[in-house]
């Protein structure tokens, strides 16, 4: 018996070593700083008029920031205004791109993308504030 | 007249009253030294190691090894009887929870009956991009436990061997403790466990133990209106038994000869000198039954093959005769043992008896010790008293008598 004393120690110290567990780590991002800084001569707009999914809800924050893109170029900086963000998007009458939305949240240091765009339309509305879009976001790669 | 025959009557009946109460101060300080005896008893300490799992609301979002932490327990317990007693113990450490969407929380109170979606432990956590994080809970629980010996229940004390297993269930008082942005808070816990263990040595066993305690919703500091939330936690530790271990079928009243002292006796009335004298024979014929329960004194050991004790063990030869010199009523009985690893069953009962004769011989030749004092006889390989094969190359001397 006393040959297999060892196993008792080792059991308890598996059980242990199961029971800890690290922290979680996730890729964080500093403040962007969106401005709108496209070189073109855009003379149409679009508005969006969005809200963030419930999940992400609970972390806004003073430092959010939202943005338009089109490629990578922004072409809107989102105001969020009783919970709901309106973005001015600027663009050509002809223009065809398609939008994506960056979301910055400051509290997390987390940075967002939607994951699938919607079009560029002049003088077009995406959302309103009796039916706002709700974002579909997924982590920045 | 009259008044004689009265205070005749009333003398008559004081040695009575007399005999009465001896009989029942007798009766409640046996009953007391039982009581006494008994609480004494089957006291233990326990204590384990293992880990545990949170059953809450969300808690699946976690992976099973990050839901799993560890958890530690002390128990000090009594087994009132072979087949059920209570414990006390204290359990806890941490609980790995985890929350999604939706819920209230303790910690955000709008007013005194409504509660807020403000979480502290998300100032206190990493958040995982999609909003969802852990809970850290820190916890210890104290309660109390019923506990049956589920298999000395089905085949009587004993009857086991060596194995145990014990159903409990039990009540207690849980102290969530303020960590991480979880609030503190006190609850009232349920728990149902099942243990097994394995006797290791007499005051030692080895344990293992399924434990499970249900707590309310609000346990790990939100409200998602599920009925409870649970802990199930896997055990192993070690159980120290207090070296009066063990029950024996004793009379839990004082013998039945005491209730003579109650029965009234024949009394011879006489008047002497104007004086009432009364005269009554009582006999009490106390038949106490004593439990003497056979128990090892020594042991003689053998070589591998051999009918003659291995040299220098003299000193259990006169352990043993001074033992029997102490104790006049004492008789012995020599069980012969042969390790059951090497020989056929045959030959093994042939040399164990040789074994126990060797030593009934040497005691009565060489020690003087009275041949009727001693029993011998051979067991063989089979029912080896230890694990150890070369241990069971031995005669094992038991005080059966005294």
């Amino acid at each position: 018996m006393k040959s297999r004393r060892w196993i008792i120690p080792l059991l308890v110290a598996v059980l242990l070593a199961a029971g800890c567990d690290r922290e979680e780590v996730y890729p964080t991002y500093d403040q962007p700083g969106w401005v709108e800084t496209f070189d073109g001569d855009y003379n149409a707009s679009m508005t969006a008029v969005l809200r963030l999914p419930d999940n992400l809800a609970p972390y806004v924050a003073a430092g959010d920031e939202l943005a338009a893109f089109i490629g990578d170029e922004c072409r809107g900086v989102g105001q969020q205004v009783d919970g709901l963000w309106y973005v001015m998007l600027k663009g050509t009458p002809d223009e065809q791109g398609m939008v994506s939305i960056r979301y910055y949240s400051a509290a997390n240091r987390y940075l967002y993308r939607t994951a699938e765009g919607f079009e560029f339309e002049s003088d077009g509305v995406y959302g309103t504030a009796d039916n706002p879009v709700t974002l579909s976001l997924v982590t920045q790669e | 007249m009259k008044l004689f025959f009265s205070g005749l009557l009333a003398l008559c009946c004081v040695p009575a009253v007399v005999a009465q109460e001896a009989v029942d101060t007798e009766r409640r300080e046996a009953e007391r030294a039982y009581v006494r005896d008994q609480l004494a008893k089957n006291w233990y300490v326990e204590a384990g190691a293992g880990a545990q799992i949170l059953f809450a609301d969300d808690a699946s979002g976690l992976g099973f090894g990050q839901r799993l932490t560890p958890s530690l327990s002390v128990a000090a317990g009594k087994w009132f009887s072979p087949y059920w007693g209570m414990r006390l113990q204290a359990r806890g450490y941490g609980f790995n929870g985890n929350t999604g969407m939706g819920g209230i929380y303790v910690a955000d109170p709008v007013d005194g009956l409504v509660y807020g979606t403000g979480d502290p432990v998300r100032s206190e956590v990493t958040i995982r991009p999609d909003g969802t994080y852990r809970r850290y809970m820190r916890y210890l629980d104290v309660h109390v436990d019923f506990r049956l010996r589920l298999l000395d229940l089905i085949g009587g004390p004993g009857g086991a061997g060596r194995w145990e297993v014990m159903p409990a269930v039990g009540l207690g008082y849980a102290r969530a403790f303020a960590y991480r942005g979880v609030p503190a808070g006190n609850f009232l816990a349920t728990h149902f466990s099942l243990a097994g263990s394995y006797r290791l040595a007499p005051s030692f066993d080895l344990n293992l133990e399924a434990h499970a305690v249900l707590l309310p919703d609000a346990f790990d500091g939100r409200i998602t209106g599920q009925p409870c939330e649970a802990g199930l936690a896997l055990t192993l530790g070690a159980t120290y038994h207090f070296p009066a271990r063990g029950f024996r079928r004793t009379a839990a009243t004082p013998p039945p000869a005491l209730e003579a002292l109650a029965a009234p006796a024949p009394a011879e009335v006489r008047v002497v000198r104007d004086t009432v004298v009364l005269t009554r024979e009582v006999r009490v014929e106390v038949s106490v039954e004593v439990a003497n329960e056979p128990f090892t004194l020594g042991v003689v050991a053998f070589a591998i093959d051999s009918s003659e004790p291995r040299p220098g063990q003299e000193v259990t030869y006169v352990n043993l005769a001074r033992y029997l010199e102490a104790h006049p009523r004492a008789m012995l009985r020599l069980d012969g043992y042969a390790d059951a690893a090497t020989g056929t069953p045959e030959y093994n009962l042939h040399l164990s008896r040789q074994r126990a004769d060797a030593v009934y011989r040497l005691l009565t030749e060489q020690y003087g010790i009275a041949p009727g004092r001693l029993q011998a006889q051979g067991i063989g390989g089979n029912g080896s008293p230890y694990d150890q094969a070369a241990w069971n190359r031995a005669v094992v001397v038991t005080v059966i008598e005294e």
